[in-house]
């Protein structure tokens, strides 16, 4: 009934149809693997929260206050659903639904307060100047890179916790790690009230001229300068290490 | 031989000359050592590598790893297993009592009256409030600090509801959260068994209220996530 | 007796088929007596404590799984070492680590120390700094070597386990203990 060469172009047209289909498929913003959202916010006032199940979380603020709010998630495994919303005051939620293990990495303005959960999985922050809390509920390292801000929440369960940014006057940074370890590292003419404990590690609170209130094997009190920033940290299997950055 | 051939044959000819060498490797590897100091002294070496590392001590985990284990084969018994393992030892508590015998001398009797005395005297007396150094007897259970009854009593009531869902988890999310409470309720009751010895010491008495804490926070993650 | 007697007292054969009932005051004491060799070989071969924390607990959740299966054949020691290492292996296989790495530099290191041996001295190894040299290795050399003098795996079975030839478990095992040598001598 049909001729060779209706044939073949049938055959033809068919594959096409097909290799379009794939293009378009493998192309679209929210694929099986990859999912990526831009909002604008003010750099004045913005906020992000991010809720992870397991995964990590990168947040790096750019140089430039660029008014954006850039999301890239990957997918690793399971199917998880990423989520992200942004209220009418300008706040952006992004949620993760679902059972598998997402990835994100997101730039912001430096400017942005952070509000950062996983349950299981790494946290890393850099350059930021806005107020920010890190917490993983279990596994995971928490790293905070060159940071101006004037406060710093950041738990783990048994992840190391490493900051390495300003103690800037009334800020207060609060570290905690069940059994990690806690590493911060101040510009030599920081200026901070330092309570730090630690049951079963050492506590090496090198090169700072500290003027001690209290010591004993578990916890230190102590100040630097006039003690203005206030400074939390807590190991209960960890050690705790507080480094003079030059 | 040279010597960079002869230190690469000495593992062989240490673990097993027989085996991996042939005879006359054998024989102008020892007649190389004969006269080398060098190869003898990396061969000494290695061999003492060799022994040593048969020798190592073992080493030993945390106390908080056998509960971490407990709590997940517990979860994968069934039911009428776990009643098994309830019943265990096989003799009950009365035939355990009468078929103890008991070495009790005067002094140590003497010393367990008046311990019962100073539990009764201090059982009765009233319950003070905010007080340092003091620890609080309600409704019979020991609490060592004001609000911890409290505390306790609502951490359990949301744990049990977490357990109750738990066995929908996947297991390695189930795995991380009970290794995670047990780490926490092992240091506590550390904690307190410190803080039982030493009522007045301040400093772990935050410590306790900090692993309250803790385990708080840990509940209250997994309600986030609204598991 | 009380029943920790009775336990302390029977088999790990029987105290394994107990376990296998459900029997969990039998699999405490199982884990009382080999925890630690355990913990040992996964800490050794991991070098990291939480870690080697995490595959003991696997192991021994996996062998309360697995307890039925043991008919006796075997000692329960070798039984369970087995299970164990097989269970680090599939840690690293998940992770990814390379069993094979390897130096460029291990040969001249060797050099090095043929010129430098006449002034050697360590014929007494200290065991706490071997334990942390041991640490130090790359984890090819070191898997080698933990299997090998360690656990007391033969060649052949240290090929099998790791899937690589006899030859190159021979060499890895060399390098493993010049390397050894090397970290052990920088510290005197």
């Amino acid at each position: 009934m049909f001729s060779k060469c209706h044939l073949s172009s049938l055959r033809f047209v068919s594959a096409l149809a097909l290799g379009l289909l794939f293009v378009t498929v493998s192309t679209s913003q929210v694929s099986a693997q990859n999912y990526s959202k831009t909002f604008s916010v003010s750099p004045e006032s913005c906020g992000l929260e991010v809720i992870n199940q397991t995964g990590s979380i990168k947040v790096v603020g750019t140089g430039a206050n660029t008014g954006k709010i850039i999301i890239n998630a990957r997918k690793l495994d399971g199917d998880a659903q990423v989520n992200a919303t942004q209220t009418p005051q300008g706040k952006v939620k992004v949620e993760v639904t679902g059972r598998g293990t997402v990835d994100f990495e997101i730039n912001v303005p430096p400017t942005v307060n952070l509000d950062l959960f996983t349950y299981k999985g790494t946290i890393v922050v850099a350059n930021l100047t806005g107020s920010i809390r890190a917490r993983i509920t279990t596994d995971g390292n928490i790293q905070f890179a060159s940071l101006r801000s004037p406060k710093v929440e950041a738990h783990s369960s048994s992840g190391n916790i490493v900051f390495s940014g300003e103690a800037l006057p009334d800020g207060e940074y609060v570290l905690k790690s069940f059994s990690g370890s806690v590493e911060v590292a101040f510009p030599a003419n920081s200026d901070f009230k330092l309570s730090a404990s630690s049951p079963s590690g050492v506590m090496d609170l090198g090169g700072f001229p500290l003027k001690f209130n209290r010591q004993t094997n578990q916890l230190v009190e102590a100040a630097c300068g006039a003690g203005r920033a206030k400074v939390n940290l807590w190991t209960q299997e960890g050690s705790i290490h507080l480094r003079r950055k030059p | 031989m040279e010597c960079r051939v002869v230190v690469s044959s000495l593992s062989d000819y240490i673990d097993g000359r027989d085996m991996w060498l042939s005879v006359s490797e054998v024989r102008e590897i020892e007649t190389h050592l004969g006269t080398c100091s060098n190869c003898r002294s990396v061969k000494l070496d290695l061999t003492e590598i060799r022994t040593a590392a048969r020798e190592l001590p073992l080493h030993t985990p945390q106390r908080a790893l056998w509960t971490r284990v407990a709590n997940i084969i517990e979860t994968e018994l069934p039911k009428s297993e776990r009643r098994t393992r309830l019943e265990m030892p096989e003799l009950g508590w009365w035939e355990r009592f009468k078929s103890r015998k008991f070495t009790i001398s005067l002094p140590q009797l003497v010393g367990a009256g008046a311990l019962a005395m100073a539990l009764i005297a201090f059982g009765t007396s009233n319950i003070p409030t905010g007080t340092p150094g003091r620890n609080y007897i309600t409704g019979g259970q020991m609490a060592l600090l004001p609000e911890e009854d409290q505390i306790k009593a609502d951490l359990e009531r949301r744990l049990a509801a977490i357990n109750a869902r738990k066995v929908k988890w996947d297991p390695q999310i189930r795995n991380d959260f009970d290794k995670h409470l047990g780490k926490i309720e092992e240091s506590l009751k550390d904690s307190r068994q410190k803080l039982l010895t030493n009522p007045g010491d301040m400093v772990q008495r935050q410590m306790v209220l900090t692993l309250y804490n803790e385990k708080r926070q840990l509940l209250d993650d997994v309600e986030r996530l609204k598991w | 007796m009380t029943a920790n007697a009775i336990n302390n007292a029977a088999s790990d054969y029987e105290l394994a088929q107990a376990s296998a009932r459900g029997n969990m005051a039998a699999f405490e004491t199982l884990y009382e007596r080999h925890h630690r060799r355990v913990y040992s070989l996964c800490l050794r071969m991991v070098a990291n404590a939480t870690e080697a924390e995490d595959l003991t607990q696997e192991v021994f959740v996996q062998l309360f799984r697995k307890i039925g299966s043991f008919r006796g054949e075997s000692a329960f020691t070798t039984w369970l070492h087995r299970l164990t290492v097989n269970h680090v292996l599939m840690h690293f296989r998940k992770r990814g680590v390379r069993m094979e790495k390897t130096t460029e530099e291990g040969e001249i290191s060797e050099i090095q120390d043929i010129v430098q041996s006449m002034s050697e001295r360590p014929r007494f190894v200290d065991r706490i700094a071997l334990d942390k040299a041991i640490g130090d290795l790359p984890p090819g050399y070191r898997t080698v070597f933990v299997l090998h003098d360690i656990e007391g795996f033969e060649h052949e079975e240290v090929a099998d386990l790791l899937g690589i030839s006899v030859g190159t478990s021979k060499s890895q095992l060399h390098k493993a203990r010049m390397r050894l040598r090397e970290l052990l001598n920088k510290k005197i």
